[in-house]
């Protein structure tokens, strides 16, 4: 394992026993193959980059503000993770090499207000422990989660990660944040800054600026407590599913989706392609065993074989039975008219039991990672997911681009457009490679660092990227000269003037680093 | 071996476990067998209900006493109802023929009840022809691997069978194996055998 920069053996050694006498001697992992755990498994070690030194697992915020100021004094880079499960995104490895990882999984405080439909979670908390806890309390609550749910839903939420029912847009339903700042000082967000203000996660804003934002996909903090929204459950939860054979039908889909977006009629909702569905179900080899991209001629006989449409389209109605079915009859009018939209939809009164494939837009956790499969051997994702504007055309005109580049690498075009807001759409084109192949590994790198490119020649940037991409989705925010990365790096340098937090993360470097970076660039 | 390898998939599964086990083992008396009937005793399996070749891996393990563990529910609900609250409790090992994504989620879920995988097998039939088996763990992993070759259609049952009887190794090693057996006709053309045990 490498050593902290600027940390010689012995030092590090000392920094673990100090460490140690904070949190507790089993709380300081550095042997190998503990250790391991947190590199990415997705890349594993590529290039001897992204490996951390060792991990402290503080279980307080007393603990963390201890930690930070044993940091603080030695300057050891600390890499904050709450379980490290965003596995596309390089799970618990650090930016910088021989970071310390600060995991927070001994964090598992839940509170749950079952009137006011929240809940405050600490960042050990997984997505399937809140849905427990509501199921164990018999409160009428549903969460929303990602597919799949074992991650935090405080990591999550603060990486803007997105879930499938109305409140899909995490980051949305966020209220109230206390964090500690890399002095140890202790802040709580919103009108949690006056002392048990009872509204802190149920009003957002607050007396002044609001702060949240800059604790989100940031390292100017450590984040130990959030509040997040719940959904009432409601009384009929009523799935569709919407098909549509050609290709090109997708602009038809999405703009006769966009209205009932805007006007509430559809909540969140997904748009798939014919392999993100069909990868759910079956693996390329039983359909196709040539090197390159799968030819239109073997996709239509897959396409025709598996019975599945080339786009899907698929979101729940929620509330009352009556206002469900009326919300049904205008998504059917509007839909009938677009060529030849397939209609299918199931009917989830208050306590039916779901079926498993409309569990998701349910808020249902579950750990199925199936796509992983399509390739064989050992599969790996990775993905950088620009934000698209919600027009048919413009969307189409990005698919086209993004399969073809897809296919020039020499990979399958998985690809879905998630609107958890009612104007734009995330879309999902995840590489999905075998990691036990090398030569596919490099190329699937090369083809995300090659999607983040283009979708930058359009004006698109992504929301969320791996570790490794950190940097070069960055340098795509190019306004006034990264005028934005610029007021970035000023609040690190006055909040984190050691730059001890989560260094790289994000593209935003503490000042030390930054400038031997780019000496290094320029070299 | 000699019963295995003439026997369907389908002969296997319909056999009683008493009669299964003799085919697995033909040489052991009425003794042996009732040991052997019990070895596998605290082992958990998990049958991907799918495949035939995982349920017959699945099956080799239970005519041994291992519990078996259909993910036809779900694999959350089969890890948080059935599978950690056993782990928890201590003495048990997890086993099965599966997807790899299953074992990477396992993998990762057990890994918070103090288990790692000990033994993965990782079976490929998606070259054109034959079949590439590389096996590797901290076990002796070239009985399980001249077990594998000789598998024929029971390939499933002689790997469970195999690793029942390798003794634990020194360390991690790896073998690769080209071999002609037949995966059954729903399986995929890759399936990924394991074990995972207690870290200690």
């Amino acid at each position: 394992m490498p050593l902290p920069p600027g940390l010689s053996a012995a030092d590090f050694d000392n920094v673990c026993r100090e460490l140690r006498s904070v949190v507790g001697e089993q709380w300081v992992v550095t042997a190998d193959e503990k250790v391991a755990s947190y590199h990415d498994p997705y890349f594993p070690g590529t290039g001897g980059q992204h490996l951390p030194s060792g991990a402290v697992l503080p279980a307080s915020v007393e603990e963390i503000r201890a930690v930070l100021g044993i940091a603080n004094r030695v300057r050891l880079p600390l890499w904050s993770v709450s379980l490290g499960r965003n596995y596309a995104y390089g799970g618990g490895a650090p930016c910088l090499d021989g970071s310390m990882v600060l995991d927070l999984k001994r964090m598992q405080g839940i509170e749950v207000n079952e009137q006011l439909a929240y809940a405050i979670v600490e960042p050990g908390v997984t997505f399937f422990q809140l849905y427990r806890h509501i199921q164990d309390k018999k409160y009428r609550l549903w969460i929303s989660c990602p597919a799949p749910g074992w991650g935090s839903v405080l990591g999550n939420t603060l990486e803007r990660g997105i879930g499938y029912t109305p409140h899909g847009d995490h980051a949305g339903q966020q209220c109230g944040m206390e964090v500690v700042l890399a002095n140890g000082d202790v802040i709580r967000t919103g009108m949690g800054a006056m002392t048990d203000n009872p509204a802190w996660p149920l009003y957002r804003y607050s007396y002044g600026p609001s702060l949240d934002g800059l604790f989100m996909q940031s390292n100017l903090g450590v984040v130990t407590k959030i509040g997040v929204w719940l959904m009432p459950e409601p009384e009929m939860y009523s799935p569709v599913d919407i098909g549509v054979d050609r290709e090109e039908d997708i602009v038809a889909l999405i703009d006769t989706l966009r209205p009932l977006r805007l006007d509430g009629t559809i909540p969140t909702a997904t748009i798939a392609n014919w392999m993100r569905i069909v990868a759910t179900q079956t693996t390329r080899a039983q359909w196709y065993d040539g090197k390159d991209a799968m030819p239109p001629g073997a996709i239509e006989k897959l396409k025709k074989t598996m019975r599945i449409p080339h786009w899907g389209l698929r979101f729940g109605l929620y509330g009352p039975i009556k206002v469900v079915d009326e919300k049904f009859k205008i998504v059917q009018k509007a839909f009938s008219s677009t060529g030849n939209a397939r209609i299918a939809r199931a009917r989830y009164p208050r306590g039916a039991k779901i079926a498993p494939h409309h569990q998701a837009a349910a808020g249902i956790p579950d750990v199925e990672l199936m796509p992983l499969n399509w390739m064989g051997g050992t599969g790996a994702h990775i993905e950088c997911p620009p934000v698209v504007p919600m027009i048919g055309a413009q969307a189409y005109e990005l698919y086209r681009e993004r399969t073809a580049l897809f296919a020039s690498y020499g990979f399958d075009h998985y690809s879905g457009f998630t609107t958890t807001t009612p104007r734009t759409f995330f879309n999902t084109g995840s590489i999905i490679f075998d990691r036990s192949d090398p030569e596919m590994t490099g190329r699937a790198r090369e083809l995300s660092a090659a999607l983040i490119r283009d979708a930058a020649k359009s004006r698109l940037g992504g929301y969320r990227g791996h570790i490794s991409e950190m940097d070069l989705i960055a340098e795509q925010f190019d306004f006034n000269r990264h005028a934005a990365m610029r007021t970035y790096e000023l609040l690190k340098d006055a909040m984190d003037p050691e730059g001890i937090l989560s260094p790289g993360k994000q593209g935003i470097w503490p000042k030390a680093l930054r400038t031997a970076r780019r000496e290094g660039e320029r070299k | 071996m000699s019963g295995a390898h003439a026997m369907s998939r389908r002969e296997f599964l319909g056999l009683s476990s008493a009669a299964a086990l003799a085919v697995l083992c033909p040489g052991a008396n009425a003794t042996a067998l009732a040991g052997l009937a019990r070895s596998a005793e605290g082992m958990l399996v998990v049958a991907d209900h799918r495949y035939s070749d995982s349920l017959i891996f699945a099956r080799a393990l239970g005519i041994r006493g291992a519990g078996i563990f259909s993910m036809k529910a779900g694999l959350a609900d089969v890890w948080f109802d059935a599978l950690a609250p056993r782990l928890a409790a201590g003495g048990h090992r997890l086993a099965g023929l599966t997807l790899e994504s299953e074992l990477f989620v396992l993998e990762r879920l057990a890994e918070s009840c103090g288990m790692r995988s000990c033994y993965v097998g990782r079976h490929d039939w998606r070259a054109r022809s034959g079949s590439q088996h590389v096996l590797g763990g901290s076990i002796g992993i070239d009985q399980v691997a001249q077990a594998l070759a000789g598998g024929a259609e029971l390939w499933a049952a002689i790997t469970a069978d195999g690793l029942m009887t390798a003794a634990a190794g020194p360390s991690w090693q790896e073998r690769k194996i080209s071999v002609g057996l037949a995966r059954a006709a729903d399986s995929p053309r890759f399936l990924v055998s394991w074990v995972m045990t207690p870290s200690s």
